[in-house]
């Protein structure tokens, strides 16, 4: 089982005295979690391995390569919605802990006495069924499992099973009773999984959930809350909560920042130390490290708004710039090098201007962070540069993987400008994707959804064939299609790119439609139903519910399975 | 007999300009390799050093029999010879330095590619130096202690670590046995990781 509330006693002084096995997703939460955990590791003494696994065969194979040297193992955002116990077969004395923040968890890890444990932040309350309808206290119950055939219950059957369940010892027609009690439950169990598993949505981030651990351990500090404010802004931008529980979360961060940051008049604090205060953020991607003009050309909210793309919203987007009395040339300029008096009213003016030209979103609540006079970096910044390092299309995964893990502590802050400029170089990339494919009508739309191809040997293709920023393409590109039709508003969008040119498979990632407010997905039942029914050749070996891998030629049948499952 | 030469034997040179190209000859090489033993140089400036002790000497006679205005040379001369005298010892000396540093750093073995850079005299010298230093780790502590292990003070007892290649399994003291597979981060103990640190297995991690 264990759903744990008392985290310290019940998790980390469990695994602290031993040799730990970390493994961990390559995301910006588990990232995060995984420098959080790392951190309070180092605090203790404590030994860790921590190796990267993207994927459930790669969980798998590193388990069983890792597994009898440690008694302790920590998964972060992977494994949660797999079978555990099934997949890893562990041995009695290993213990597995999952923090995980895709919902909904595997039945099987969280009732389990023992061996899986789930950590979750104290107070959080899970939807699941209760136990009694998914498990028959029958030992012959569950090893029925989904059965047709009845079998006849022997005496010596009926003798043996543990009292508890709903059966009776009774004789011949007795018997045809409990059958049928037996069809009706089973029946009820499967309403209720279909029901349990049918949404995929993200919970509390994982950084969260070991930042409030380090909190009751008292050894939390300002580097560990910028960590977790980096995770909890990737739930925001990348999509996998919605503002509403977004702002929440903010609210419980900001009496942690407000008393690590107390800004005392009097006394003049270190410049070396970091500081965190609150920003309202514009949806502005990195333009304090860019250009006024490049940033808005090139985030996903300003592009699509403005439609960038076309002559029209080019001369609209040079208007607002106008608008706000902002030359063209000091646009171009970096955000840095702009004269002063541009650079401080930029904001006010933004706020003034937006409103006129439709931009009603553009600013969100979030934090900054500073150290001394020369680095300043807001969450969002923190965001795009470590995925921008994670999936570095030159290295390998755990290359890259090791890469954003150094980069994300503070005395290596020039790794993390550095990724500011790869992130630079993918945004731009993505949008000029985004505009081939609207120039050439490339994004189909049949009936109940969205979709389109990322052609082979189009120019950037490496960056797409990795899961996050083939997800943020997908995103752009559902914005930027939405923008010119509205009736779009309603569909999710799938978007599919070569990974593997060799063995010819591709990469298929969904993103949801942009009026569900939830970020509740049915991706992964649709994606295995469809793939199930056309025989395609795909594996959903991906921690990432909306993302999954399988053969091109398969494509094709695949989304006419696809649009008549949804078309149902 | 000795045997007078003729400074001007030596094909017009600046005195003292073989012995300084010695001395930069160490000083290109200060981050690379040590050369190896300059004999031909050495020999060289011995000979000039040779040559000018000569020509004074004889000045020097004739002084005190009575010559005049040869006092200048003679102190020119001297000199020179001086300053050969100081590039010799600062060559040998810092050769010195070098193989030293080496036992410190690396260890008490010499490899082949090493060895060819030393002169006999050199190698007589180091295993004298070997044993000295072993003789005084064993006077300090009942079991030997090896003062070459740890040349800065830890800061840390467990130190973070990348593995840079498939190595294996590695068992620690305690027993617990960790396989370093490529790319994986590991925390362990300082002292276990320092060899495999040195030979490139493992990257420390600050």
């Amino acid at each position: 089982m264990v759903v744990i509330d008392r985290v310290k006693e019940d998790f980390y002084q469990r695994i602290s005295s031993d040799h730990v096995l970390v493994l961990v997703y390559p995301d910006v939460d588990s990232l995060c979690a995984c420098k959080i955990l790392q951190t309070l590791f180092k605090a203790d003494n404590t030994q860790y391995t921590v190796v990267c696994v993207s994927g459930i065969s790669q969980l798998k194979t590193a388990f069983t390569t890792h597994h009898d040297k440690v008694r302790s193992v920590v998964l972060i955002n992977c494994g949660g919605g797999a079978k555990l116990i099934e997949l890893l077969q562990p041995e009695e004395h290993i213990c597995i802990f999952v923090v995980d923040s895709v919902r909904p968890l595997e039945l099987d890890n969280v009732y389990n006495k023992g061996q899986v444990h789930i950590v979750l932040r104290e107070g959080e309350v899970l939807e699941i069924p209760d136990f009694d309808d998914i498990y028959d206290s029958d030992q012959q119950a569950e090893e029925d499992g989904e059965e047709e055939g009845e079998e006849f219950f022997s005496d010596e059957e009926v003798e043996d099973s543990v009292t508890g369940g709903k059966r009776r010892r009774r004789e011949g027609e007795a018997s045809y009773e409990a059958r049928r009690k037996r069809h009706l439950w089973r029946r009820k169990r499967e309403e209720i999984l279909y029901k349990y598993s049918e949404f995929n949505y993200h919970s509390t981030a994982a950084s969260l959930v070991l930042y409030e651990l380090a909190w009751r351990l008292t050894r939390d500090n300002n580097e560990l809350l910028w960590l977790a404010i980096t995770g909890l802004t990737e739930q925001l931008l990348h999509e996998k909560t919605d503002r509403e529980m977004y702002v929440t979360e903010m609210h419980r961060m900001q009496p942690h920042v407000l008393r690590l940051n107390r800004s005392e008049e009097e006394t003049v604090s270190a410049i070396n130390t970091m500081k965190i205060n609150f920003v309202e953020e514009l949806r502005l991607d990195l333009y304090r490290h860019w250009t006024i003009y490049d940033s808005l050309c090139n985030s996903c909210y300003t592009a699509c708004k403005f439609k960038v793309w076309s002559l029209k919203g080019h001369k609209n987007l040079l208007e607002f710039l106008a608008d706000m009395g902002l030359p063209l040339v000091q646009c171009k300029q970096r955000f840095s090098a702009m004269d002063v008096q541009f650079r401080e009213n930029f904001r006010s003016w933004i706020d003034r201007s937006a409103a006129k030209f439709g931009l009603d979103n553009m600013a969100y609540g979030s934090f900054s962070a500073q150290i001394g006079y020369k680095i300043k970096l807001s969450a969002a910044d923190m965001l795009l540069s470590t995925t921008a390092l994670i999936e570095n299309p030159e290295k390998s995964t755990e290359e890259a993987f090791l890469q954003a893990l150094d980069a994300l502590s503070w005395s290596n802050v020039t790794k993390i400008l550095a990724g500011i400029e790869t992130a630079k170089l993918q945004q731009a990339a993505i949008k000029t994707h985004v505009r081939n494919f609207i120039d050439t009508h490339q994004v189909v739309c049949t009936g109940p959804f969205v979709y389109a191809y990322v052609e082979e040997g189009t120019p950037n293709m490496k960056y797409f064939s990795r899961p996050l920023t083939l997800c943020k393409l997908a995103r752009f590109l559902r914005e930027a299609w939405i923008s010119s039709n509205k009736r779009a508003r309603d569909y999710p969008f799938i978007l599919s790119a070569p990974v593997d040119l060799e063995k010819g498979t591709c990469l298929v990632a969904g993103v949801p439609c942009q009026t569900e407010e939830t970020r509740r997905s049915e991706f992964r039942k649709a994606f295995t139903q469809a793939a199930d029914r056309t025989q395609a050749n795909a594996s959903f070996d991906c921690f990432d519910n909306c993302v999954f891998e399988m053969q091109m030629e398969d494509r094709g049948k695949f989304f006419d399975a696809l649009t008549a499952l949804c078309t149902v | 007999m000795t045997r007078t030469v003729n400074i001007l034997d030596l094909g017009a040179r600046c005195l003292g300009e073989k012995a300084l190209e010695l001395v930069r000859e160490l000083k290109r090489s200060q981050d690379g390799n040590l050369p190896p033993y300059n004999e031909d140089g050495i020999r060289q400036v011995v000979e000039e050093m040779r040559a000018l002790f000569e020509q004074n000497q004889l000045e020097v006679r004739a002084t005190t029999d009575g010559e005049r205005g040869l006092l200048s040379g003679i102190q020119l001369r001297h000199a020179c010879l001086e300053r050969n005298q100081r590039c010799l010892l600062a060559y040998v000396h810092h050769r010195m330095t070098r193989i030293r540093d080496y036992r410190w750093q690396t260890g008490s073995v010499l490899p082949p590619s090493f060895r060819l850079s030393l002169c006999e005299q050199e190698i007589q010298w180091f295993t004298h130096y070997n044993r000295s230093l072993a003789t005084y780790m064993r006077s300090i502590a009942p079991t030997g202690l090896d003062l070459t292990q740890h040349l800065q003070p830890p800061k840390s007892l467990l130190v973070e670590v990348r593995c840079l290649e498939d190595y294996g399994e590695f068992e620690m003291e305690d027993g617990t046995v960790v396989l370093l597979h490529k790319n994986t981060q590991h925390y362990l103990p300082r002292s276990q990781c320092e060899p495999l640190i040195r030979q490139g297995v493992l990257e420390h991690i600050h």
